[in-house]
C-alpha cells in the first residue's frame, strides 16, 4: 500500500497546526475581549411588584383616592411640584420657576417647555389649566383638594400659568396641594370630560404608561418612550395583587414576586430579616397613622376627666412592641406625626410615655367611679381594614385600661361597613380609627380631625373655637409663625383629648437580593421608575 | 307520569326558584348596614359628592323602587350592572374568574372522585376483610380536617421546602403573558395548550396542583363514603348474587354489577359536590390566592357591592338548578318510581 | 361491659369518648386551665407580671422568682396556649350545639308541617328551601354573620340557617312515603286526627335518619365556625375560640411560629372526628345492614 498519507503529513500536519493556532488564538482573543472588557450592566426587563392593596375606584386622578391607585398615578404621571425621592423636601418638577404676589393670593408658574404627553403632545399651561378645570368640573371625591385652592386659573402664554387662590395660603401649604395627583395635567386631546373607566386611564407627563389591567388581578406598565426626563431603567412593571399577607409573603419568597410591598406582617418581616435571603428596604410611615376616637357628645365622654384618665391609662408599648415586634411601628404622641412641621410631642408631655395609673384613678374617682362601680365601655374596632392584628391590639387595649382597677371593658367589632355606618349614626361612643393623608402638610392632620367646621365624617363633635381659631389661622401664616401655632393647637387637644394618638407604622419592603433603587420616604409614594434588578451577563 | 312531563314540570319550577333566591338575595344585602358608598367613606370627601354617588346608583331612590328595577334589569334586560366604585361590568368581571373556579372545582372533584372510587371499590371488593373499616376511618378523619388547615400545612411543609408555587394560577409574568395569548377562553389549560406554550401549562400545573389535591384530599371522604355505600348496596342485590353463581371473578363482579349500578349515585354526589364548589370555595380560594368566585362573592359582600354578590349569586343559581336538573333527569330516567 | 365486636361499636365507643371528653371540656376546661388563657398578665402573689409572648411549647421561665413552665408555648400576646385550648372548647362546642339544635328543630318542625300539610303550602315552602339549599352554604353564613354581629347567640343562629333545608328535606321525604303507609291509614280509620298522627306515628320513624343526620351537622357547624373565624368574623378576643386561634396561627406560621395555629387545628380535627364516629356507630346500631355477618 502506498504511504501517500505518510507523505503528505508533514506539510498537512504543518498547516493543521497553523491553523489551529491562529483559530485558538483568535478563540482566546475573542474570550478576551468577552471577559476583560467591561460589560454594559444589563436590567431586567421586568419587575414584579406584590402589594395587599387593591384599586378602590379608577385610575384616573380626578377620581383616586386609595393608596394603590393614587400610587400607580403617580408612577404615570407627575405635576408641578413634586416630593424629592429621599427627602421630605417638594422640588420643582414640571415648574421651572414660581413667584408669589406680596399679597400671597396670586402664583405666577413657569413650566418646561420640553415636556410631553404619551402621545407626543407638548405639554401646554393651557394643557394644565384644562386639566384643573376638568377636575373640579367633575368633582370626583378628592376634587376638593385643588377645589378649595384655586380660585381660578389662566395661561397667560404658552409656558405659564397665573393662579388665583381662594385665600393667601402659605407656600408649602400650597406647594404640597399642587404636588397631590389631583393637580397632575392630563392630555386634552385625549381626556374626555369623564371619568375614565377600567381598564382605560388618562394621558399624562410620566415615566410610565398603562399596558394593561386586569381588575382584581394585576396592572402592567410599560416605559413612556415620550417622557422627557430619565427613562427608567426597568422596561415593564407588573404590579400584582394578593389577597392576604401569606400569600404575598410566599410569592416573595419562591421568586414569583421581585418586591413585596404592603403589606406584610411584622412577624413575617422579623423572620425574613432573620433568614437573611431577601433584602429589607425600611423607611418611615405615616399610612395609616391609627388612633382612638370619642364621641364627645356622648356619655361617659362628654367628661373630659374620662378622657384624659384613658388618656394616661394607654400603654401604647406593648402594642409597638409586641404586635410591632418592636421594630415595625413608633409611638405617636400626637395627631401631626413625626417628621411634618410643627410636630409636638403633647401627648407624650401631658401624660408620659408609661401608663399613669394613679393620675387615672384619682381622675375616675373624681368623675364618681369606684371599683364597686366601675366605668363600663364598649371598644369598638374593625378587623380587617387595617391590620390583621387588630383584634389583639383591641385586646392589648382592653388590658391597659383594665390595669387600673376601675375601668370595665367589653370588645366589640364590626366589618367595615357596619363600623362605619354605626359611628356615622353615633350609635357607638368609643372606636378604633387611621388616617390615611390626603395631602403631605400638617394641616391634614389636624383641621379634619379637631375644627368643628370640618367635614363632620369623624363624628368627633369636638368644638373649641379657640381651636378653630387657631387652626384657621395657621394656613395663613409663614412657616415660623405657623409652627408656634400649630405647637398651640397640639397642646389645646392634648388637653381636651377628643382624639388619642396611638401610633404610627414604618414602610417596609421585602425584595430579592438584586433589586436596587427602593427608595421610602415621607412621601410614602413607592417609585416604581426608580428600582431595577441587575442581570449578570 | 311520562318522562317528558316530570322534565317539563320541573323546569317550570325553576323560574320560581330563581326569583326567591333573588328576592331572598336582594333583602339580605339591603338589610345589611352600609351601602356600596360606605367603602369610600373614612375621609374628607365633600358630603356633597357621596350624595351625588348615591344617586348614581339608585340609592336615594324608595326601597321597592330599587326592587324592581333590580328584577327588571335582571330578569328583562339581562343585564347584570357594573360594580359600584369601579364601575367595571360584572358580566366581564364574573367571566373572567368563573374558569379558575370551574378549573379548581373540575381538577378537585377529579383527585377526590379518583380516591374515592377506589377506596369504595376495594371496601366493596375486601367487604368481609378489614379494608372497609380503613376506608370509613378515612373518610371521617379527611372530613374533620378543616380544608384551610389542610392547605396550610400542604403549603408550608410540602409545598415551600421544595419551591412549589402556591399563590394563584400563575406567575404574575406568565398571568400578564397569558392574556396576550392568541387562543384566551380564560381556561388556561386550553389556552396554554392550543397557543403552543408548554412553559406556561407547566407553570399553570404547578401552580394548581396544591390547591386541587387539598380540596380533593378534603372531598374524598365524601366520595369514598357514597361509592362505598352504593357499590355495597348493589352488590346484595340479587343479580350480582347471581353473577358469582355463575362463577365470575370477584372483581369482575365488582366492576361490571356494583360499580355499574352504582354509578347513578356517584354521580349525583359528584353534581352536588360540583355545584357546592362553584360557590363556596372561599377559604380554598383565600389560601392559595386563587381568584375564583367564591372570593369575588365574599369581597362583594364586605364592600356591599350589591351588583357583584346579586350578579354572581344568579349566575351561580343558574348553573346549580342547571345540574340538579340534568341529575334529577337522570335520575329519573333510570328510576321511573322517582317521577311520581 | 364487653369488648366492641363490630365496627359500628367500636366507632360508638370511641366516638362517645372523644365526644363526652370534649363536652365535658366545653364545661369546666376554663376552671382546669392552669394558666393565663385571656390576657398576658400573671398574678403571682397578688403582682401583675408580663408574659412574654411566642414562647415556644415546653419552654420554662422564670417569673417573680417562681420557674413557670408552658407546656403548648404562648401566643403572639403572651396568653397560655394550653389554657386557650382547654378554656376554647366552650365556645366552639356551645356554637356547634346551638346550630344543630336551631336547624334541626327548625328543619324537622318545617318538614312535618310541609310534609302532612300537602298542597300550596307544602309547594311554596319546598320552594323556599330549594332556593336555601341552592345558595352556597358559606356565603349565607357570611352574610347573616355580617348582619348579626358577633357573639354566640348571632354566630349559632348564621351557621344554622344553612342547614335548615337538609333537615327539611330529610323529614318531609320520609313523611311523604310514610303517609302512604296501611299504618297511618289505619290511625286515620281509627279516628286519630292529623296531629296526633303526624306526633305518634311519623315522627318516630324519623328519627333514624335524623339521628345519622345530626353529627354530620354538628361537625359542620365546628368547621364553619372555624372558616367564619378566619374570615374574621368570629367572636370578641380575648375569649378563647379554636377556629379563632387557628386563623391567628395561620398569620405566625410561615415565621415558624407553629404552635399557634397547629394545637387548635388538632383540638378542631379530634372533635368533629369524635362526632362523626359517634355518627357512625350511630348508623350502624339504628339502621343494621341486612348481610352483616
Amino acid at each position: 500500500m502506498t504511504n501517500y498519507s505518510d507523505m503528505s503529513k508533514p506539510r498537512l500536519n504543518r498547516r493543521i497546526l497553523l491553523v489551529s493556532v491562529a483559530v485558538v488564538a483568535i478563540a482566546l482573543a475573542v474570550v478576551g475581549i468577552i471577559f476583560l472588557a467591561p460589560k454594559p450592566a444589563k436590567y431586567k426587563d421586568v419587575i414584579v411588584i406584590g402589594t395587599t392593596d387593591s384599586i378602590q375606584t379608577t385610575l384616573d386622578p380626578c377620581e383616586a383616592y386609595d393608596y394603590l391607585g393614587v400610587n400607580i398615578i403617580q408612577n404615570m404621571g407627575e405635576g408641578l411640584f413634586v416630593y424629592e425621592p429621599g427627602t421630605a423636601k417638594i422640588v420643582n418638577k414640571l415648574a421651572v420657576s414660581y413667584t408669589i404676589s406680596s399679597d400671597r393670593k396670586v402664583w405666577e408658574i413657569k413650566i418646561r417647555t420640553d415636556a410631553k404627553f404619551q402621545d407626543g403632545t407638548p405639554l401646554t399651561a393651557q394643557a394644565v389649566v384644562w386639566s384643573w378645570e376638568r377636575t373640579i368640573k367633575l368633582n370626583q371625591d378628592p376634587a376638593f383638594l385643588i377645589g378649595d385652592l384655586i380660585e381660578k386659573a389662566e395661561a397667560v402664554s404658552d409656558d405659564t400659568i397665573r393662579v388665583y387662590l381662594k385665600q393667601p395660603f402659605e407656600e408649602t401649604y400650597v406647594k404640597s396641594l399642587l404636588a397631590t395627583w389631583v393637580a397632575f395635567p392630563v392630555n386634552p386631546k385625549t381626556t374626555p370630560m369623564d371619568v375614565v373607566k377600567p381598564p382605560n386611564t388618562v394621558d399624562m407627563v410620566g415615566p410610565y404608561k398603562l399596558a394593561s389591567w386586569k381588575p382584581g388581578e394585576y396592572v402592567e406598565l410599560v416605559a413612556n418612550p415620550n417622557y422627557y426626563g430619565e427613562k427608567p431603567k426597568t422596561q415593564r412593571v407588573i404590579i400584582r395583587f394578593y389577597k392576604d399577607a401569606q400569600s404575598l409573603r410566599l410569592a416573595v419568597e419562591n421568586g414569583e414576586v421581585d418586591v413585596a410591598f404592603r403589606t406584610l406582617s411584622p412577624a413575617d418581616i422579623k423572620d425574613i430579616i432573620e433568614k437573611g435571603k431577601l433584602q429589607v428596604v425600611s423607611g418611615p410611615g405615616i399610612a395609616p397613622i391609627r388612633y382612638l376616637v370619642f364621641n364627645v357628645n356622648k356619655e361617659p365622654f362628654n367628661d373630659k376627666r374620662v378622657r384624659q384618665a384613658i388618656a394616661y391609662l394607654i400603654d401604647r408599648n406593648p402594642i409597638v412592641n409586641t404586635v410591632y415586634m418592636g421594630k415595625f411601628a413608633q409611638p405617636l404622641y400626637s395627631m401631626v406625626p413625626i417628621g411634618f412641621l410643627g410636630h409636638k410631642d403633647s401627648f407624650k408631655e401631658k401624660y408620659g410615655d408609661k401608663p399613669n395609673i394613679e393620675a387615672a384613678k384619682q381622675l375616675l374617682r373624681q368623675a364618681g367611679y369606684s371599683e364597686a362601680n366601675p366605668l363600663k365601655i364598649e371598644l369598638w374596632y374593625t378587623p380587617v381594614r387595617y391590620t390583621p392584628a387588630e383584634p389583639d391590639i383591641a385586646a392589648i387595649i382592653k388590658q391597659s385600661l383594665e390595669a387600673s382597677g376601675l375601668i370595665k371593658v367589653d370588645l366589640k367589632s364590626a366589618d367595615w361597613a357596619t363600623y362605619r355606618s354605626l359611628f356615622k349614626e353615633e350609635k357607638i361612643a368609643v372606636w378604633l380609627l387611621g388616617w390615611f393623608p390626603d395631602f403631605l402638610d400638617s394641616d391634614n392632620y389636624v383641621r379634619p380631625f379637631y375644627h368643628s367646621g370640618a367635614n363632620g365624617w369623624l363624628h368627633v363633635n369636638y368644638k373649641n373655637p379657640r381651636v378653630d381659631e387657631l387652626i384657621d389661622k395657621q394656613v395663613l401664616q409663614p412657616t415660623d409663625q405657623r409652627i408656634q401655632t400649630l405647637a398651640q393647637i397640639q397642646d389645646i387637644v392634648a388637653d381636651d383629648a377628643p382624639i388619642i394618638p396611638l401610633w404610627q407604622e414604618g414602610q417596609f419592603a421585602v425584595a430579592q437580593t438584586n433589586v436596587k433603587g427602593i427608595v421610602l420616604d415621607y412621601s410614602q409614594i413607592f417609585r416604581y421608575y426608580l428600582i431595577y434588578a441587575e442581570v449578570a451577563g | 307520569m311520562g318522562l317528558k312531563e316530570y322534565v317539563i314540570s320541573r323546569l317550570l319550577l325553576t323560574p320560581a326558584m330563581l326569583l326567591i333566591l333573588l328576592t331572598f338575595v336582594f333583602i339580605l344585602l339591603r338589610v345589611l348596614p352600609g351601602d356600596p358608598i360606605t367603602m369610600l367613606e373614612g375621609k374628607n370627601i365633600p358630603e356633597d359628592v357621596l350624595a351625588r354617588r348615591r344617586a348614581e346608583l339608585g340609592l336615594d331612590k324608595p326601597i321597592y323602587q330599587q326592587y324592581f328595577n333590580y328584577l327588571y334589569s335582571l330578569l328583562v334586560k339581562l343585564d347584570l350592572g357594573q360594580t359600584a366604585l369601579e364601575k367595571i361590568p360584572v358580566s366581564y368581571l364574573i367571566l373572567t374568574r368563573l374558569p379558575a373556579t370551574i378549573e379548581l372545582t373540575i381538577s378537585s372533584t377529579i383527585i377526590a372522585g379518583a380516591i374515592g372510587i377506589i377506596v369504595g371499590l376495594l371496601s366493596a371488593r375486601y367487604q368481609y376483610g378489614k379494608f372497609p373499616y380503613f376506608a370509613r376511618v378515612y373518610s371521617s378523619i379527611v372530613y374533620s380536617i378543616p380544608v384551610f388547615y389542610l392547605g396550610l400545612m400542604l403549603q408550608a411543609y410540602v409545598a415551600k421546602p421544595v419551591g412549589l408555587p402556591t399563590t394563584g394560577r400563575l406567575s404574575p409574568i406568565n398571568m400578564v403573558l397569558a392574556d396576550t395569548l392568541p387562543v384566551r377562553t380564560g381556561f388556561v389549560f386550553i389556552d396554554s395548550i392550543l397557543s403552543g406554550r408548554p412553559d406556561i401549562l407547566l407553570d399553570y400545573l404547578l401552580h394548581m396542583s396544591l390547591p386541587s389535591l387539598t380540596l380533593g384530599i378534603y372531598l374524598s371522604g365524601v366520595f369514598s363514603r357514597v361509592t362505598y355505600l352504593s357499590v355495597e348496596d348493589s352488590m346484595s342485590q340479587d343479580y350480582t348474587q347471581a353473577a358469582r353463581g355463575r362463577g365470575l371473578k370477584e372483581w369482575t363482579v365488582v366492576k361490571n354489577y356494583g360499580l355499574r349500578n352504582a354509578l347513578i349515585p356517584i354521580l349525583t354526589m359528584a353534581g352536588l359536590q360540583v355545584a357546592a364548589l362553584l360557590g363556596g370555595a372561599v377559604l380554598t380560594e383565600t389560601t392559595f390566592n386563587w381568584e375564583g368566585v367564591g372570593l369575588l362573592v365574599y369581597e362583594g359582600i364586605l364592600k356591599r357591592d350589591y351588583a357583584i354578590v346579586q350578579g354572581a349569586v344568579t349566575i351561580y343559581a343558574v348553573l346549580v338548578t342547571l345540574v340538579s336538573l340534568v341529575v334529577d333527569i337522570l335520575y329519573a330516567y333510570v328510576d321511573p318510581r322517582v317521577r311520581y | 361491659m364487653r369488648k366492641p365486636r363490630t365496627f359500628g361499636e367500636w366507632c360508638l365507643l370511641l366516638g362517645s369518648i372523644l365526644t363526652a371528653a370534649t363536652v365535658l371540656l366545653s364545661l369546666i376546661g376554663d376552671i382546669v386551665a392552669p394558666g393565663n388563657a385571656t390576657s398576658s398578665i400573671l398574678i403571682i402573689d397578688g403582682s401583675r407580671v408580663e408574659v412574654p409572648p411566642l414562647l415556644p411549647p415546653l419552654s420554662s421561665i422564670q417569673l417573680a422568682g417562681k420557674t413557670y413552665t408552658f407546656h403548648l408555648g404562648t401566643d403572639q400576646l403572651g396568653r397560655d396556649i394550653l389554657s386557650r385550648l382547654l378554656a376554647g372548647a366552650r365556645f366552639v362546642l356551645a356554637v356547634a350545639f346551638l346550630s344543630t339544635a336551631i336547624s334541626s328543630l327548625a328543619g324537622i318542625l318545617l318538614g312535618l308541617l310541609s310534609g302532612y300539610a300537602g298542597g300550596m303550602f307544602d309547594r311554596v315552602v319546598s320552594l323556599v328551601m330549594d332556593s336555601l339549599y341552592s345558595l352556597p352554604g358559606l356565603i349565607v353564613a357570611i352574610a347573616l354573620a355580617a348582619l348579626l354581629g358577633t357573639g354566640l347567640v348571632n354566630m349559632s343562629l348564621a351557621i344554622a340557617v344553612a342547614y335548615i333545608p337538609s333537615y327539611f328535606r330529610m323529614v318531609r321525604g320520609q313523611v311523604l312515603s310514610l303517609k302512604a303507609m296501611p299504618f297511618v291509614e289505619a290511625a286515620k280509620i281509627a279516628g286519630a286526627g292529623s296531629l296526633s298522627i303526624t306526633l305518634r306515628q311519623i315522627l318516630p320513624n324519623t328519627f333514624p335518619s335524623i339521628a345519622s343526620l345530626l353529627p354530620i351537622t354538628f361537625a359542620d357547624a365546628i368547621i364553619t365556625e372555624a372558616g367564619l373565624s378566619f374570615l374574621g368574623l368570629g367572636i370578641e378576643p380575648p375569649t378563647p375560640d379554636w377556629g379563632f386561634d387557628l386563623n391567628k396561627g395561620r398569620q405566625f406560621f410561615l415565621a415558624g411560629y407553629w404552635w399557634i395555629g397547629v394545637f387548635p387545628g388538632l383540638a378542631i380535627i379530634v372533635t368533629v372526628l369524635g362526632f362523626l364516629l359517634l355518627g357512625e356507630g350511630l348508623n350502624e346500631i339504628l339502621n343494621p345492614k341486612k348481610w352483616e355477618a
